[in-house]
């Protein structure tokens, strides 16, 4: 029996969701065996591997185009009238799944094209820093700031920075800076 | 180590270090290997600190512009650390009040977005 031909839409809908796991989100110990096995197990495993390569390279063509959804159901109904493509259930599971899982499959692609660490979180505390008590300066507040700093797939590391009130004043003007070069590019036109 | 009476950081990085300068620049990743549709905008940022030898590091990371929003931990962090300093300062001047009183207006006229 053809791979095409046992559909429900919940095995290739599960399908769907491992190659996902596997190709966009970087989840480990997804093997070919394994989904057949789970979700395809009476068909044979040298019709399995063409059924999922055919899948898997649909998903990445529509990801990749990062298809909106007049490209997404002129793409499909291209993969049905091929030789050797899907069928019109098939492309009804396929739509479906990338409607409901764009934006995470993109978050995850744009991740994986970061090649420098990304800011994955801020923490802070503010220290009323005392001097001696022969000093007359006391009670300086500080502001002891951690960034968490961490590349795709990798562990976190850790950025403690120490900052008066003056210094805090003046990252926030540049963050405000930013805040207007990035309103200015996104009210250009492309 | 004698115990604090702060509530502890994260035991993570025990170092601080002082932020010595600043550098970002806004980009566009547009096509990759991997996606040939990117279409995201980003903040590359370059900071260079010090630590308490005064040797200097340059450390490199990108912001989505998401974390530039208020209501997001990057930017509302930032503002709520400014504002505790500002409470902190055991003379709270004119100057000061004045300065906080429009610190909190920006938060609530989401001056950053």
């Amino acid at each position: 029996m053809a791979a095409g031909e046992l559909e429900g839409s919940k095995p290739l809908n599960g399908l769907l969701n491992a190659l996902a796991q596997d190709t966009f989100h970087g989840h480990p110990g997804i093997t070919e065996e394994l989904l057949r096995s789970q979700l395809y197990p009476e068909v044979p495993p040298e019709e399995f591997r063409p059924f999922l390569a055919k899948m898997r390279g649909i998903l990445k063509s529509i990801a990749s185009a990062d298809m909106d959804f007049n490209q997404l159901e002129a793409f499909l109904t291209a993969q049905t009238k091929k030789q050797g493509g899907i069928t019109s259930d098939q492309a009804a599971v396929i739509s479906k799944f990338w409607k409901s899982h764009k934006t995470k499959i993109r978050e995850s692609l744009m991740n994986q094209s970061r090649w420098n660490s990304g800011l994955r979180g801020l923490s802070w505390r503010v220290d009323g820093k005392s001097q001696s008590r022969h000093s007359a300066q006391i009670h300086t507040p500080v502001a002891i700031i951690e960034l968490e700093l961490g590349k795709y797939g990798q562990k976190s590391e850790f950025l403690c920075l120490e900052f008066d009130e003056v210094k805090v004043n003046q990252i926030l003007k540049t963050l405000s800076e930013v805040e207007e070069s990035i309103s200015t590019l996104i009210s250009q036109p492309n | 180590m004698e115990a604090s009476s702060e509530p502890p950081l994260d035991a993570k990085s025990e170092v601080t270090n002082q932020l010595v300068d600043f550098q970002w620049k806004l980009g566009m990743a547009v096509s990759s290997d991997t996606c040939r549709s990117l279409k995201y905008p980003y903040v590359a940022v370059m900071l260079k600190v010090a630590d308490h030898s005064g040797q200097v590091k340059t450390k490199c990371f990108e912001m989505t512009i998401p974390q530039f929003q208020p209501q997001h931990l990057a930017t509302s962090s930032l503002l709520s650390a400014s504002v505790s300093l500002t409470f902190l300062d055991s003379t709270i001047s004119t100057d000061s009040s004045r300065k906080l009183l429009q610190l909190l207006k920006r938060c609530e006229d989401g001056f950053f977005g």
